[in-house]
């Protein structure tokens, strides 16, 4: 059943997972441009390539992000479109048809994983690292792809319901945001002792901390550190 | 003085003015306007020192409003005043640090006539010191007043906690000794925090250290003559180097002299060997403060018993002096010694990364729940 589930897939996300491929491969080659050649200062390069990498540092989780979108999008597409007579047509329980589902989805994610990681590779293997520094592209690209799972499982739950569901979701969340001061004012009105609460601050701090599901966008994206 | 300029601008425009309109015959005019426009400013003068006066006693009155219980505590040598609700973390952290970085410290003056304020904020430092301030007002007593939104978990804190421990400590080399002007200002960082900067901070002489060159730790760190291996530092480093060495406040160099002249402005780099030669150590050395702290730390651990009195004595000295008689061992050994515990605390880069992994497993087996759940399958 978990093959036919992946054929399926791979033919829904193959034409957009292209660029975002080609993207993956790409990156850490793009971060290392001009480095390493040998001709440069070798006491300003640990500084420079650092200094360099923080210009790049932002698009490697969301190109993560965005890879677990597309995936996720197109794991739920062809049920939307069929109004899921497929799933209710096969003789497995629902909780097997999203598990296949989604494996389905996971297995797809080490394609552009597999390309970071070349790409990875091959930037690293391109400079002369000065003492100090090392690459690191095993992690970054397992880095990649636990946070391509984090957005996969996002964005696939949040597709596995109704567009009505979808939108209350995302409104409750924009309003948490927006009025989260509100929320503040009414905990402080009720409870003194809660009125240096910062909701909204203490909320996002503790999703994107160790522990929380978008500790990994936040966590260190380096190819080349210390 | 800000106010009697203004005054004097307004009545050299009204002067000329009047000057220019009137001519002299009308000198008593012009002088009564003078008067008038010099009691406008003193009633001016009176309103804003009213004003500064009601914004002080509103912010005392805010103060004496949110004033909170505190008490006291003892920690090592010195004092930690806390809020009564934080009494215990503040003692638990203090004695924490006091343990595992300073406990070696003996017979400092500025730590023992040092209280810590302490406070740790659920939220935005928007009334800074509110609860702690009337209480703290001194030359000895040291804030480490910090908020959860900025330092989170206590590992962070600790770090705060720690700074502010060494920065009373530093109290004990005097303005203007050659250690104190050697630390600079730096933090106390950790092993793997020293490393991190040491690493990219652009210098030769840094990555030299890092390969294991002793020497090169010894130039770097700005305890040994800097010039003595030119191919570690670029000329600009050297004009650096010599150009703090000539402020009037460090004194170490003769900014007339032509040698240093000629390294400043006519950037002639013999001539920046010759003068930072002559220094023997420098104060802008390339390996950043933190660093140089790291390494005495390093040389009071080794050093043993009493190494943090014998370092206050000598605050004066060659900073190499300093360090071999802190740490009893020649100044190779010790810088060795200390470039090894340094690379061994290089810090693990992406330590985590394996937990992360499992809570990822976590989240998404939680989100497959809910999607499992979906309205849709439910309405199907």
């Amino acid at each position: 059943m978990y093959q036919p589930m992946l054929f399926v897939h791979w033919k829904q996300a193959r034409m957009l997972l292209v660029p975002f491929v080609l993207a993956a491969f790409a990156l850490p080659l793009l971060v290392v441009q001009g480095f390493g050649a040998g001709d440069s200062d070798v006491s300003q390069e640990a500084y420079r390539i650092l200094a360099n990498y923080q210009v790049w540092l932002p698009y490697f989780p969301m190109l993560a992000a965005s890879v677990g979108a597309v995936l996720a999008l197109t794991a739920w597409n062809w049920d939307h479109h069929l109004g899921h007579i497929y799933a209710l047509s096969l003789p497995v329980a629902r909780w097997e048809y999203v598990m296949l589902k989604m494996g389905a989805g996971v297995a797809l994610a080490l394609v552009p994983t597999a390309a970071m990681w070349i790409g990875a590779q091959l930037a690293s293997g391109s400079i002369v690292m000065p003492e100090g520094l090392r690459a690191y592209p095993n992690q970054l690209a397992a880095r990649f792809f636990l946070a391509t799972l984090m957005s996969y499982a996002l964005f696939f739950a949040m597709g596995a319901g109704t567009i009505k569901t979808t939108v209350w979701i995302v409104s409750a969340v924009l309003f948490f945001f927006v009025g989260g001061g509100l929320i503040d004012i009414l905990l402080g009105a009720f409870d003194p002792t809660m009125s240096d609460v910062n909701v909204v601050a203490s909320t996002v701090s503790w999703l994107a901390r160790a522990g929380g599901p978008f500790a990994v966008f936040t966590g260190n994206w380096t190819l080349i550190d210390v | 003085m800000g106010s009697a300029l203004w005054s004097a601008v307004l009545v050299t425009c009204v002067a000329g003015r009047l000057d220019a309109q009137v001519g002299p015959a009308t000198r008593p005019m012009e002088e009564e306007a003078i008067q008038q426009l010099l009691a406008l400013e003193a009633e001016l003068d009176l309103a804003r020192a009213g004003s500064v006066a009601a914004t002080y006693a509103a912010v005392l009155e805010r103060v004496e409003a949110n004033r909170k219980p505190t008490v006291l505590r003892q920690v090592g040598p010195f004092e930690v005043l806390a809020l009564v609700e934080q009494g215990d973390l503040a003692e638990e952290m203090f004695t924490d640090v006091w343990r595992n970085d300073f406990s070696s410290v003996t017979g400092s003056p500025a730590l023992e006539s040092s209280t810590f304020a302490f406070e740790w904020w659920r939220t935005a430092p928007s009334e800074v010191g509110w609860t702690l301030t009337p209480a703290v007002d001194g030359p000895t007593m040291r804030r480490v007043e910090v908020s959860r939104l900025y330092v989170p978990g206590r590992d962070r804190l600790r770090s705060s906690v720690t700074t502010a421990v060494w920065s009373a400590l530093r109290g004990d080399f005097p303005d203007g000794s050659s250690m104190r002007d050697w630390l600079g200002y730096a933090d106390y960082l950790p092993g793997a925090g020293a490393y991190r900067v040491l690493a990219v901070t652009p210098s030769a002489a840094n990555r030299a250290c890092l390969a294991g060159d002793t020497p090169a730790c010894a130039a770097a760190l700005g305890v040994a003559d800097v010039a003595a291996q030119p191919e570690w530092f670029t000329r600009e480093e050297k004009q650096r180097m010599l150009g703090v060495a000539v402020q009037p406040w460090m004194g170490r160099a003769d900014r007339d002299e032509p040698d240093v002249r000629a390294c400043l402005e006519e950037n002639v780099e013999s001539a920046c060997d010759r003068v930072v030669g002559r220094l023997g150590w420098v104060e802008m050395s390339t390996a950043p403060s933190s660093v140089k702290t790291h390494l005495l730390w390093y040389a009071i651990r080794v050093g043993g018993d009493g190494a943090w009195a014998r370092a206050v004595e000598r605050a004066d000295a060659n900073p190499a002096e300093v360090l071999v008689a802190v740490s009893g061992q020649p100044l190779d050994q010790l810088l060795r010694g200390w470039q090894v515990d340094l690379v061994r605390q290089r810090p693990d880069v992406h330590a985590g990364l394996a937990g992360g992994g499992l809570t990822v497993l976590f989240w998404s087996l939680v989100l497959a729940g809910f999607a499992m759940r979906s309205t849709r399958w439910r309405s199907a």
